[in-house]
C-alpha cells in the first residue's frame, strides 16, 4: 500500500489544484474491457467490465500480454476528454508490491493500457503469484479519482526443470538506486613490523660498545679523576655526580616503563638537589682555582 | 706504488704529530669518534632493522651528531686558546650539552 501513496498523494494535489481552477465533474468509464492476447496477438481471453468492482480471474505467463481498453468521460467536460492520469496498477499479494502502467491514446479512440510481463518483471522483480489489478484515472478538472478493481490476476514465470515457479525474488527501482553503502568498520592502527628482540638488544649492545670503547680508550691516553676534590668538598662534588647519574637512570626508567607524570616529580626532586650540590662543588672548584691560578680544572 | 707510499708517510707523520697533541684533546677527539660511530651505528640499525621507534632514533641519532658537532667546536675553541682557555669554555660547552639533551629528551618518549 505504501507504493501507491505517491500516486494517491499526486492525484489528491492534482484535485485538490482543479477544484480550485476548474469545475467540479464526475469522471465515468466505458467501454472497459481487458484482454489477454498471446504472443501472436491473438486473444486468449477477453472480458467487458461494467462495474468498479469486477471480480476477473486472469492469468498472465510470460508469453502473454494483458490489455485494458477504456473510454473516460467528464460530465460537463469536452467531448473529447483525456484524463491526465490513468493507470493499470497490479498489486502483488503477498508482498503488496505494485507495478504502474501508463494508458496511451489507442488507435480507435480512448485509451488502452498494456502491461507486459517483462514490465512487469522490471518493475518489481520476481514475483510469482496472485496480483490485485485496478484501474486509476485521475484528473485536475475533476474532484474525485477514479478506481475500479478488476479482480485478479495470476502471473506465470518460465517453469523451472522440476516445473515449478521460480522462487520470489522482490525488486524495487528504488533500492537499485539507493543501495546500503558498505559497512565501515573500525579498523585500529596496525602494530609497526617490528625486529625480533634479540637482534635489537644486540644492537643496543653494539651502541654501546663505542662507549665503552672511549672508556678504555681514555685511560690508555692517560685520563685520570686526580682533579676530583677531596677532603671537605668530596662529599658535594660526589652527591652532584651520583645526582647527574641519578637523572640519567631516570632517563632511561621514562624511556622503559615510566610515563610523564610519574617522572616529572622525581626529576624536579633529583634537578633541586643535584643543582644545590652543584652549585656548592663549583663554589669549591671556583675557589679553589682562584688559591691556584695556573691550574685548571678538568 | 709511490702513492701508497705517500700515504704511509703522510699517516706515519700525522701519528708522530698527534702524539704530541694535550691529552686533553686526546680525550676529546676520542669522544668526538665515540658519538659519531655511535650515531653510524644506530644509522646502520635504522637502516639493517627500521625505525621502528622513529622518534626514538630521532632523538638517539640527532644527540650523537650534536654531542659531535658540540665537542668538535669545544676542542677548538680549546685548541687555539691555548692556555687561556679552559673552565669557561667547559661552560658553555656544558650549556650547550643540556639544552640539546632536553631537546633530545622530548623526542625519546
Amino acid at each position: 500500500m505504501a507504493r501507491a501513496l505517491p500516486l494517491i498523494l499526486a492525484l489528491a494535489i492534482g484535485v485538490a489544484i482543479g477544484g480550485a481552477a476548474a469545475a467540479d465533474g464526475a469522471i465515468s468509464l466505458s467501454g472497459v474491457t481487458v484482454r489477454v492476447l498471446e504472443a501472436s496477438g491473438s486473444v486468449a481471453d477477453k472480458h467487458s467490465v461494467t462495474g468498479p468492482d469486477a471480480r476477473l480471474r486472469l492469468s498472465l505467463d510470460h508469453t502473454r500480454t494483458l490489455e485494458v481498453k477504456l473510454t473516460a468521460a467528464l460530465a460537463g467536460g469536452d467531448a473529447d476528454f483525456r484524463p491526465q492520469q490513468a493507470f493499470l496498477r497490479l498489486t502483488a499479494r503477498g508482498s503488496g508490491d505494485a507495478a504502474y502502467f501508463a494508458a496511451t491514446k489507442a488507435k480507435g479512440g480512448g485509451l488502452v493500457v498494456t502491461a507486459k510481463h517483462d514490465e512487469l518483471q522490471k518493475q518489481v522483480g520476481t514475483q510469482p503469484g496472485t496480483y490485485d489489478a485496478a484501474l486509476l484515472v485521475g484528473d485536475t478538472r475533476s474532484a474525485q479519482p477514479v478506481e475500479w478493481a478488476l479482480g485478479e490476476v495470476k502471473v506465470l514465470y518460465p517453469p523451472q526443470d522440476d516445473g515449478s515457479q521460480p522462487e520470489a525474488k522482490p525488486y524495487r527501482p528504488l533500492d537499485a538506486t539507493f543501495r546500503p553503502k558498505p559497512e565501515i568498520v573500525h579498523q585500529h592502527r596496525q602494530p609497526e613490523r617490528r625486529a625480533p628482540a634479540v637482534v635489537s638488544l644486540f644492537f643496543s649492545l653494539v651502541a654501546l660498545a663505542p662507549l665503552a670503547a672511549y672508556v678504555v680508550a681514555a685511560l690508555r691516553i692517560g685520563a685520570n679523576l686526580k682533579g676530583f676534590p677531596t677532603g671537605a668538598s668530596f662529599l658535594p662534588a660526589a652527591a652532584f655526580h651520583a645526582g647527574l647519574a641519578a637523572i640519567c637512570a631516570l632517563y632511561l626508567l621514562f624511556w622503559l616503563q615510566l610515563n610523564l607524570m610519574q617522572t616529572l616529580p622525581i626529576l624536579a626532586i633529583l634537578g633541586v638537589v643535584t643543582a644545590v650540590f652543584g652549585r656548592i662543588t663549583l663554589q669549591g672548584a671556583a675557589a679553589a682555582a682562584a688559591a691556584k691560578p695556573p691550574q685548571k680544572q678538568e | 706504488m709511490s702513492q701508497i707510499s705517500n700515504l704511509k708517510e703522510i699517516i706515519t707523520s700525522f701519528e708522530s704529530a698527534y702524539r704530541s697533541t694535550p691529552t686533553k684533546l686526546k680525550l676529546l677527539d676520542a669522544f668526538s669518534v665515540c658519538a659519531l660511530l655511535t650515531a653510524v651505528l644506530q644509522f646502520v640499525y635504522a637502516k639493517l632493522v627500521g625505525t621502528f621507534p622513529f622518534n626514538s632514533f630521532l632523538a638517539g641519532f640527532f644527540c650523537c651528531v650534536g654531542a659531535f658537532v658540540l665537542t668538535v667546536s669545544l676542542r677548538m675553541k680549546v685548541s687555539e686558546g691555548g692556555s687561556a682557555s679552559g673552565p669557561r669554555e667547559f661552560g658553555g660547552y656544558s650549556l650547550a650539552m643540556l639544552t640539546l639533551f632536553i631537546a633530545a629528551w622530548n623526542y625519546v618518549g
